[in-house]
């Protein structure tokens, strides 16, 4: 807080509704959709190709994006990185959560629904299917029943009280001055 | 009760506040209004103490170590969702890169390092979760139980003088939490 630059990085786009506090880290070609929730201490990290992160997104503290690959990361609709997880999956579905402290390695490719338990690690050269979950202490596997949870309150919430304490990165706008992503 | 190291650190990096807590200038208190610290409470570099979400109170004489964050829980209702005030008792221990989304700690707590405490879970006085610990949302975990893995499970008592062993511990730490004038660093 209390950190008063204006966005620097001009590779930044931003869209209209989401909320992206100026405390967090983004490195390289980043585009965050509408109505996600970039909390502060997060880490958004495009070392070579770009990162695009969808719609409905939460990105808790300490949680870190990172693409070390040339190719796009495309990130869907929906998902939740909780406080410290470490991403750096080459694509990423839709209603995904991956719980604190939880770690998904570079070679990963993470299909829609999952979620990966907190403190679990999946780093082996795979792809997980829709709607499975890791969980426990051995990194079990299991199908998910309730699949395609919303956090839209969580975000409505969000987006009402960090404008209040946060400086808020103001999401970029066309050349005629138009909104991006606004309906 | 065998006396604690000596830390030393920054005489520069950390801000003492009348009641004796020591904050460091590198954590992060979001909505500082809405903390509590009680006294002699040390919050140590790189902590996250949400404040912006709900309430945030914090007994005397507590230890938040290094990359702790502290956030409170939310529960969806039948209208959204509300965040909970966050209560933390006296004499308690987290330690490093600990999540903690407890809806209350009790006192005279020890919480290892890299523990996740979930959403809503509550742990009363005199409770010890071990280290790489997950304590699974809405559990609570009972006094002098010792809470051990994924998820965190009863794994033993813990002896009855528990709390005097905690309030001298997290005594001791905080008179051995000393700071040093960057000068004589550098001299040595």
């Amino acid at each position: 807080m209390g950190d008063s630059k204006q966005e620097t990085n001009p590779k930044v786009l931003v869209a209209q509704g989401s909320t992206v506090v100026r405390d967090c880290v983004i490195q390289g070609e980043v585009t965050i959709g509408t109505r996600t929730v970039i909390h502060p201490t997060a880490q958004i990290l495009a070392e070579k190709g770009p990162i695009i992160i969808g719609e409905g997104n939460i990105v808790e503290e300490k949680a870190k994006i990172i693409n070390r690959r040339e190719e796009p990361l495309v990130i869907g609709n929906h998902n939740t990185f909780e406080v410290g997880c470490v991403v750096e999956a080459n694509a990423i579905g839709h209603h995904n959560t991956f719980e604190c402290l939880s770690r998904v390695g570079p070679l990963v490719s993470v299909g829609s629904g999952c979620t990966v338990g907190a403190r679990c690690n999946v780093s082996t050269e795979e792809v997980l299917p829709d709607n499975i979950v890791v969980y426990g202490a051995n990194c079990d596997r299991k199908i998910s029943v309730d699949n395609f949870r919303t956090s839209n309150p969580q975000i409505d919430f969000l987006s009402k009280v960090m404008v209040n304490y946060h400086y808020v990165i103001k999401p970029n706008r066309t050349k005629e001055g138009n909104a991006i992503g606004a309906e | 009760m065998s006396e604690l190291p000596v830390v030393t650190y920054d005489k520069q990096e950390y801000i003492e506040t009348a009641s004796g807590n020591k904050v460091s200038r590198k954590s992060v208190l979001c909505g500082a209004h809405n903390i509590i610290l009680s006294g002699k409470t040390i919050i140590q570099a790189g902590a996250i103490v949400r404040g912006d979400l709900a309430n945030v109170r914090v007994g005397r004489r507590c230890v938040i170590s290094k990359h702790v964050v502290i956030r409170p829980p939310y529960k969806k209702i039948s209208k959204g969702l509300t965040f909970f005030p966050q209560q933390i008792g006296d004499h308690v221990f987290i330690g490093e890169g600990s999540v903690i989304s407890a809806q209350s700690i009790g006192s005279y707590v020890h919480i290892g390092k890299n523990c996740v405490i979930g959403r809503k879970a509550v742990l009363r006085d005199c409770c010890m979760i071990a280290d790489n610990s997950v304590v699974s949302p809405e559990t609570t975990v009972p006094s002098y139980a010792i809470y051990a893995g994924v998820p965190a499970r009863y794994a033993g008592e813990l002896p009855g003088p528990c709390q005097d062993i905690m309030a001298d511990y997290t005594n001791s730490y905080y008179l051995n939490f000393i700071p040093q004038d960057p000068m004589t660093v550098e001299k040595k």
